[in-house]
């Protein structure tokens, strides 16, 4: 599928309320040509608007924010828009969190402080899911 | 002699002998008052009455002569006898002086002196002759001048000796009523008599019936001797000791009438003894009816608490009701015994209300003390949920700023290093990013560690903390003005960081919330408190809503701080309204007990 002329690149949404890590959760993803930062949301309220509007391929999704919570936004997006991935990226390290975002429908639960192969595996990971849910 | 025996004789000898008999009587009993003069007196009757038995038996007018002579011992010493007996027996025997005596019985000698030498002179008699008239063989005598003077001297005895008894006796010793009558009856039946005899109306011609009436007197004074036992009760004792006394003494009949009473008794009762006397004593008191007929039935005494009148003027009294007992055993009445003890039962009563309130005291302290422990408990808890919520807000802190920054830097160096593998070139300026990270990561280290525990406050106290803060700030580009009246002085530690925590979490709020750079700090001392305010001019808030609306984060330092203030026995107040800024008034009372830790920091 990469380098695949004909395939667009995928839409791409991130979810923080850390303007710092939503940098460089694009730093991180820059030159990667089949994916596409579609946009920014600062909440779980805001990240569902967008998804409605935008109509992303994944979500990167972080768990604690204000107004609503990542795994509060994962099950509503899911139930709206079930074919729109939700990858959970925490700085919590957790079995709780973990089977909680399961439970939600996210895709996968990963680290912030994750390496950057790490995460751009999980974003193909899920992208190789597409259209199966 | 010849002699020519007469009934009279023997009734006189009779007389005679039981004169004698009370002489002995008295003399037996003569360290009681009276007792000794009355031995004295009824010796003088003793030998009036024998030397008239003589007398009349005398069958010649030289024994009956003699007879009469011998019989003026007797009579010059009754008089005498009677006024120092009396004298006694009122309690006048200090009187009885030896001069005294002396002088009482100069005349009564002369009178003997001159019986004896009649022939010489008839000052006594002046004729003498025998008279057949009666029924025996009589001396009739005509008296002399000195007769009488002799007369009207003893009658003057008489006469006194019998006034200090009737007036002792009207002075209402009325316990001791029947024996004065018999005194009396004792006197003045010898005045009847001698009068009759003296003024001729015998009814046995030339019959002296005075020493006839001496029988009498004996038998009356022997009566109040034994049955009233004049001798063994003093009544002259007994007017001091029972009219004087503070308990009421009250004496019943068989019949529960009142015979006597005391001037206490006639107090508590309300009821003179005069019209008390011969009452039924239930009449005067119906409440005690019960009281007497429990009695009725038994020996010995019985003890009760009573009370008479009413509140407020009511009094209690412990009553002794005994059975009065003669000599043989027999019941002759009954003894009342009132002793008043309102007082004693008031003071129990003010002892009683006293431990009352006492232990109402003592309930009401332990109910403050367990009040205050509940307080104390209930601050600890809040003390340790506020100290909990601080080390979530650290965690939080560590988080938000240091965590994020780091994995920020993290990620910037990883994105870099995939990007470059070895040999690729490098851009200046690429790390730029990352190494601003971690300088601010430093930087905000520092911040938080400054947060934390300035080392301002513990080296030169709060003012200079604040102002180290205050100017911070001005160098932020804040208008903030820092007015304080304690200069160099040094706060007790506990304090100082209560205080430097408040200006902390406040101006924290300020830049968070009040939108808004101008803030006023004043630190002062108000009395014994220390006083904190800090003041800013910006949007202001509900204080009622704002502890609901505010998530843990931002409540936990204020609440916290509130908690430490009142830990302090200070207060902390919020003063704000939407639209017209803030303020935080924090009074902490500079105690002695803190005051004295201000040396703490010396060393520090």
């Amino acid at each position: 599928m990469r380098g695949n002329e004909a395939v667009p690149p995928a839409r791409l949404l991130i979810v923080d309320d850390h303007a710092l890590m939503r940098e460089t959760t694009q730093v991180m993803l820059e030159g990667e040509p089949d994916l596409e930062v579609v946009g920014e949301a600062v909440n779980g309220r805001h990240a569902l608007d967008l998804c409605r509007q935008l109509r992303p391929d994944v979500v990167l999704m972080d768990v604690r924010m204000p107004e609503m919570d990542g795994l509060t936004a994962t099950r509503a997006i899911k139930k709206e828009m079930p074919t729109i991935r939700v990858l959970l990226v925490s700085a919590y390290e957790s079995e709780d969190y973990r089977r909680e975002a399961a439970s939600a429908g996210a895709t996968d639960y990963i680290l912030k402080d994750a390496e950057r192969h790490q995460l751009l595996e999980a974003v193909h990971a899920a992208l190789g899911q597409r259209g199966e849910g | 002699m010849h002699w020519q025996v007469t009934p009279y004789s023997y009734l006189l000898l009779v007389v005679a002998a039981m004169s004698a008999a009370l002489v002995f009587f008295a003399w037996r009993r003569r360290g009681t008052p009276g007792a000794e003069a009355l031995a004295l007196l009824m010796t003088g009757v003793c030998m009036w009455a024998a030397g008239y038995a003589l007398e009349l038996s005398g069958a010649d007018l030289p024994t009956k002569i003699f007879w009469a002579k011998a019989e003026y011992i007797g009579i010059a010493t009754v008089p005498v006898a009677w006024l120092a007996f009396a004298l006694q027996y009122t309690g006048r025997e200090e009187q009885l002086t030896h001069r005294n005596v002396a002088l009482l019985s100069a005349l009564p000698l002369v009178t003997l002196l001159l019986a004896g030498t009649n022939e010489a002179h008839g000052l006594v008699w002046s004729s003498t002759g025998l008279t057949e008239d009666g029924p025996f063989p009589a001396l009739e005598v005509a008296h002399g001048g000195w007769f009488w003077v002799h007369l009207s001297y003893s009658y003057l005895l008489l006469l006194v000796g019998t006034f200090l008894l009737i007036s002792m006796l009207t002075r209402s010793p009325n316990l001791y009523r029947k024996q004065n009558l018999g005194l009396l009856v004792a006197v003045s039946v010898p005045w009847v008599g001698n009068g009759i005899y003296v003024l001729g109306f015998s009814p046995v011609p030339n019959l002296d019936l005075t020493p006839f009436a001496f029988l009498l007197s004996g038998m009356a004074i022997a009566l109040s001797l034994f049955r009233f036992r004049l001798l063994d009760v003093v009544p002259v004792a007994r007017e001091s000791v029972i009219e004087g006394m503070a308990d009421g003494v009250v004496v019943l009949d068989l019949q529960d009438r009142v015979v006597d009473m005391n001037p206490a008794a006639e107090h508590f009762l309300g009821c003179s003894a005069r019209k008390a006397i011969g009452r039924g004593f239930t009449d005067l008191v119906p409440n005690w009816i019960g009281l007497i007929e429990y009695h009725h039935g038994r020996a010995g005494e019985i003890h009760k608490e009573v009370s008479l009148g009413k509140e407020p003027a009511r009094r209690d009294y412990e009553l002794t009701l005994s059975p009065v007992v003669d000599r043989k055993g027999h019941s002759t009445g009954r003894l009342i015994l009132l002793h008043d003890v309102t007082e004693r039962k008031r003071v129990e009563e003010e002892v009683r209300q006293l431990n009352a309130t006492l232990e109402k005291r003592v309930a009401d302290r332990t109910a403050q003390l367990a009040e205050r422990e509940r307080q104390l408990e209930d601050l600890v808890g809040r003390l340790i949920t506020a100290h909990e919520e601080e080390r979530r807000w650290l965690a939080y802190e560590v988080h938000d700023s240091l965590i994020q920054m780091v994995i920020a830097a993290q990620r910037y160096i990883q994105t870099f290093s995939d990007t470059h593998p070895p040999g690729s070139k490098v851009r200046p300026g690429d790390l730029d990013r990352p190494l601003e990270l971690i300088r601010q990561t430093v930087k905000e280290g520092r911040r938080m560690v400054k947060g934390l525990r300035p080392t301002t406050l513990d080296d030169f106290g709060l003012v200079t903390a604040v102002r180290q803060r205050v100017e911070e700030l001005q160098n932020e580009g804040w208008e903030i003005g820092y007015e304080e009246t304690f200069g160099e002085e040094r706060l007790p530690t506990e304090v100082e960081i209560t205080l430097f925590r408040v200006t902390q979490e406040a101006l924290n709020n300020v830049q968070k919330h009040a939108q808004t750079t101008a803030a006023c700090i004043a630190l002062t001392q108000r009395g014994r408190k220390v006083r904190l305010e800090v003041r800013d001019e910006g949007r202001g808030f509900d204080p009622s809503a704002v502890w609901a609306e505010q998530g843990p984060v931002e409540r936990v330092g204020l609440s916290s701080m509130r908690e430490r203030v009142l830990l302090l026995g200070g207060e902390l107040e919020i003063r704000s309204k939407p639209g017209a800024g803030t303020s935080v008034v924090a009074e902490i009372p500079l105690s002695v007990t803190t005051e004295g830790r201000g040396a703490d920091h010396e060393g520090e």
